[in-house]
């Protein structure tokens, strides 16, 4: 079932570059050209771009903050930026760069505030609280003011307050920005847990590991395009990217032999280590490589290199 | 104090104007705001004493002290360092390789500099055009510049003391009204001193809030002695200038104390 | 109506937690006007009367536009400091809540060192009351209105003002010289000022609906009862205005962001 159904996108918007006090510019942006794309629901979705590629203007025309010049927008039966009040009951966002919270103000207080806001029964109030503190180890810090907190326990904090009333579907802007890797550990179980019970998620973000452990479908964005949208998993074979074999030898091989190989496979040997890097065009020239090195040398330590998805990003980015 | 330290200063009073400058706009719709405040002032004014020889002499002095109301009296709160702690760019500050009086002064300075030029002139210019304000004799144009350079001095270090009483008991907007109400009370900004009770005058002329507003305009329009004008300025500055100083070094020894 | 006071409450929170700043402020509030009220006062104890107004009726104009602003300031602080949401980028996370902005934007801060202000104008009018004689009793009826009216029209004034932030980012300086100056000059009698100007206070700013006009009638000065329908006027128009403005503004907002 589409959840998110998003045709023909397009936003474009003048910015005035101001030359002198009277004088200014006219500079005409197009933040996005014509994005087509579906969220199913209970999906787990990555949004990834480089800045400036228009992820927060998609991200405010989802969550109806900005209206498209362009294009439809359906999530579930509402346009978000025309029915903005009602709509908005049924989403949670978090900017990983601005707070909702009350600054001075203990989390409790901000909790007790959105549930005010969004009309939340007390019942269900309590019983979502209790999971948010069980589940975001929130028992500590519920009492603290806001501006006493550290980043990661804020975010924290800010995933409660986007999850008070229960929405069906969560934007989250960057959410692990800047987070250690205990903190962020703690965000990424949080999300996998709560997709599991049926969330859609939305998620942008610059670290490409945690879409890479979080995310089910991904879309790449670039100038205002969308340049790749599909599993993860199919991201990494669409790029000519080579896998990299290295093998630490035993004893210094025969330069005949070396040269062989090194004829048949693009690579490079140095001596003075005993080391082989080759590059393997795909899988069943890995195995090849596999059995030909294992047959004819005494192996310390073999190693398969498949290419990172920020390589092949980059390589992405690099084309258009 | 070395010749270099100077320039530093002028260094710093540069990046506040410049910074100011960004806003040259805003401040001009402000000017025309401040036009309507003195406007109020004057109609009153001219209202209970009509178009007689005093109502246009206070015409002159409510103007030139709206003129100068940017210089003396609306400066930034507490010398900028509320703010400062307020968003904790105090630590910087206090990394500095000059201390805080210094800092304080020079950043002011630009700040006046931008405000002489873009909002008294603007407005000072409006009122003799518009409003019928009389130009000072030719005598009087240097020492109304002299006597308001030492008021501004004077109302820098009131402001420097309210920053560093923020600083030292965090208290970020505190007083600011409490100054409003004095300056307003005190500096004849918006009423001569002349029609005050006599007993009022007399303390008033106490403290040091006159010195910055209604003793320069005075000197403007002409009645006031300039050598009395510059002993008390000059002897308030002293006054103000040492305490400033010691407080100063009392406080910022106190913090390196508390490991900052 | 229970999620105004839960918002009332949290502001309320916030504010009292810088305990020794949040009461001098109080008193900061009350003296930093009244100071203005007592030059006034200076100024008509000497000359007696301003264009045939006596100080307690001036006191009276006074106080009904002071309270209404020092109410504003009390309630609405959240539309004087508009531009700090706009800039900061926080007004995005009210539009992504249930309630109408123009709520949460106006109750974003309840800045309670106001109710000096407030208290002020209460004590200035108080004065003058007890000097006036009315033609009527009408007026203690007609008084809780028109305060009511004046607290409106400083909200309505201040939304049109804020409003402008959605085209220009910022607007503090647009709020003094449109709101500070105005409501100040609708202190005293609208005769002192040159026509244009006491046009612009009765029909574009119209401060002069609930203070000089109201009070025409109030103080003997003029017996047609008109006069008292003149705030009902001021605040349709307003109502009108900011509403339309505002609207545009949001619109604005949506189609271009920050």
């Amino acid at each position: 079932m589409e959840y998110i159904n998003v045709r023909g996108l397009k936003k474009e918007y003048t910015i005035y570059q101001k030359k002198s006090l009277w004088r200014r510019n006219k500079i005409k942006i197009k933040a996005l050209q014509g994005i087509d794309f579906t969220v199913k629901q209970g999906e787990f979705l990555g949004y990834i771009g480089p800045n400036g590629a228009g992820k927060s203007t998609t991200i405010k025309i989802l969550t109806g903050i900005m209206t498209p010049s362009e294009g439809m927008v359906n999530v579930g039966k509402y346009i978000p930026y025309q029915e903005r009040k009602r709509y908005v009951q049924n989403i949670g966002v978090v900017f990983g760069q601005k707070t909702q919270m009350w600054w001075d103000l203990p989390v409790i207080d901000t909790y007790q505030l959105l549930r005010g806001i969004y009309r939340v029964a007390p019942i269900d109030y309590q019983r979502q609280l209790e999971y948010l503190v069980e589940k975001l180890s929130l028992a500590d810090i519920l009492k603290q003011p806001v501006r006493q907190l550290s980043l990661g326990q804020r975010m924290r904090a800010e995933l409660g307050a986007c999850l008070i009333h229960n929405p069906a579907i969560l934007f989250l802007d960057e959410p692990t920005i800047g987070l250690d890797l205990i903190s962020k550990h703690r965000v990424i179980a949080f999300l996998q847990e709560i997709n599991k019970q049926g969330k859609t998620i939305f998620l942008t973000t610059h670290d490409l590991k945690d879409i890479e452990i979080l995310c089910n479908q991904m879309l790449v964005i670039n100038h205002g395009k969308i340049v790749y949208k599909g599993t993860v998993e199919k991201l990494k074979t669409i790029t000519a990217l080579p896998i990299r074999v290295l093998a630490q030898l035993a004893h210094q091989p025969g330069v005949h032999l070396i040269n062989q190989i090194l004829a048949q496979y693009a690579g490079i040997y140095y001596p003075e280590k005993k080391r082989l890097i080759l590059d393997s065009k795909n899988k069943k020239e890995t195995s090849e490589i596999a059995k030909t090195l294992f047959n004819n040398f005494g192996i310390e330590d073999f190693k398969i290199e498949e290419p990172s998805i920020e390589e092949i990003i980059k390589m992405i980015y690099s084309k258009n | 104090m070395e010749v270099s330290d100077i320039f530093r200063g002028l260094e710093l009073a540069k990046k506040s104007f410049k910074r100011d400058h960004v806003y040259l706009l805003n401040h001009l719709v402000n000017n025309i705001g401040s036009i309507v405040f003195g406007y109020i002032n004057v109609r009153i004014w001219l209202a209970v004493l009509g178009d007689s020889k005093e109502g246009i002499e206070a015409v002159t002095y409510l103007m030139v002290n709206q003129a100068g109301l940017w210089l003396v009296l609306f400066i930034p709160y507490g010398c900028y360092l509320p703010q400062k702690v307020y968003d904790g760019t105090i630590a910087y500050e206090m990394l500095r390789p000059y201390g805080l009086l210094y800092n304080s002064f020079f950043e002011l300075a630009g700040h006046i500099l931008y405000n002489f030029l873009f909002r008294s002139i603007p407005i000072f210019l409006f009122s003799v055009l518009v409003m019928g304000v009389s130009l000072p004799k030719l005598a009087q144009i240097l020492p109304y510049l002299i006597t308001l350079t030492n008021g501004i001095v004077i109302a820098f270090f009131i402001n420097y003391f309210i920053g560093l009483w923020s600083l030292k008991f965090i208290s970020i907007n505190g007083v600011q009204m409490l100054y409003y109400f004095t300056g307003t009370l005190f500096s004849g900004a918006w009423i001569h001193l002349k029609y005050y009770p006599q007993f009022f005058q007399d303390i008033i002329m106490l403290l040091p809030f006159a010195y910055t507003t209604y003793v320069p305009t005075a000197v403007y329009q002409g009645q006031f002695s300039l050598a009395r004008a510059l002993i008390s300025q000059w002897l308030w500055i002293i006054v103000l200038f040492t305490i400033a100083y010691s407080l100063t070094i009392r406080l910022t020894k106190n913090m390196a104390i508390q490991g900052g | 109506m229970e999620l105004f006071f839960t918002l009332f409450k949290a502001s309320f929170k916030r504010e009292a937690q810088y305990k020794f700043d949040f009461f001098v402020n109080i008193l900061g509030n009350f003296l930093g006007l009244f100071a203005d009220f007592l030059i006034i006062a200076l100024i008509l104890i000497r000359f007696q009367n301003i264009a045939g107004w006596q100080l307690h009726q001036v006191a009276l104009m006074y106080a009904i536009i002071e309270f209404g602003f020092g109410v504003y300031r009390l309630i609405g602080e959240g539309f004087n400091r508009f531009e700090e949401l706009i800039l900061s980028g926080k007004f995005d996370t009210l539009l992504l809540r249930p309630v109408p902005v123009l709520v949460q934007v106006m109750l974003h801060k309840i800045d309670l060192k106001r109710l000096g202000m407030v208290v002020q104008a209460m004590v200035v009018g108080l004065w003058g009351i007890q000097r006036s004689t009315f033609p009527n009793s009408s007026f203690y009826c007609y008084l809780p209105l028109l305060l009511l009216a004046s607290v409106i029209i400083n909200l309505e004034v201040s939304i049109i003002l804020a409003a402008m932030a959605f085209w220009t980012g910022k607007n503090k300086d647009i709020i003094i010289l449109g709101h500070y100056s105005t409501r100040t000059a609708a202190t005293y009698p609208a005769t002192i000022y040159h026509k244009l100007f006491s046009h612009i206070l009765t029909l574009v700013i119209p401060f002069f609906t609930v203070s000089y006009y109201p009070l025409l009638y109030y103080t003997g000065k003029s017996d047609n009862p008109f006069y008292l329908l003149t705030p009902l006027f001021g605040i349709i128009t307003m109502t009108l205005l900011s509403s339309l403005i505002w609207r545009s503004g949001i619109k604005r907002y949506s189609s271009t962001g920050t």
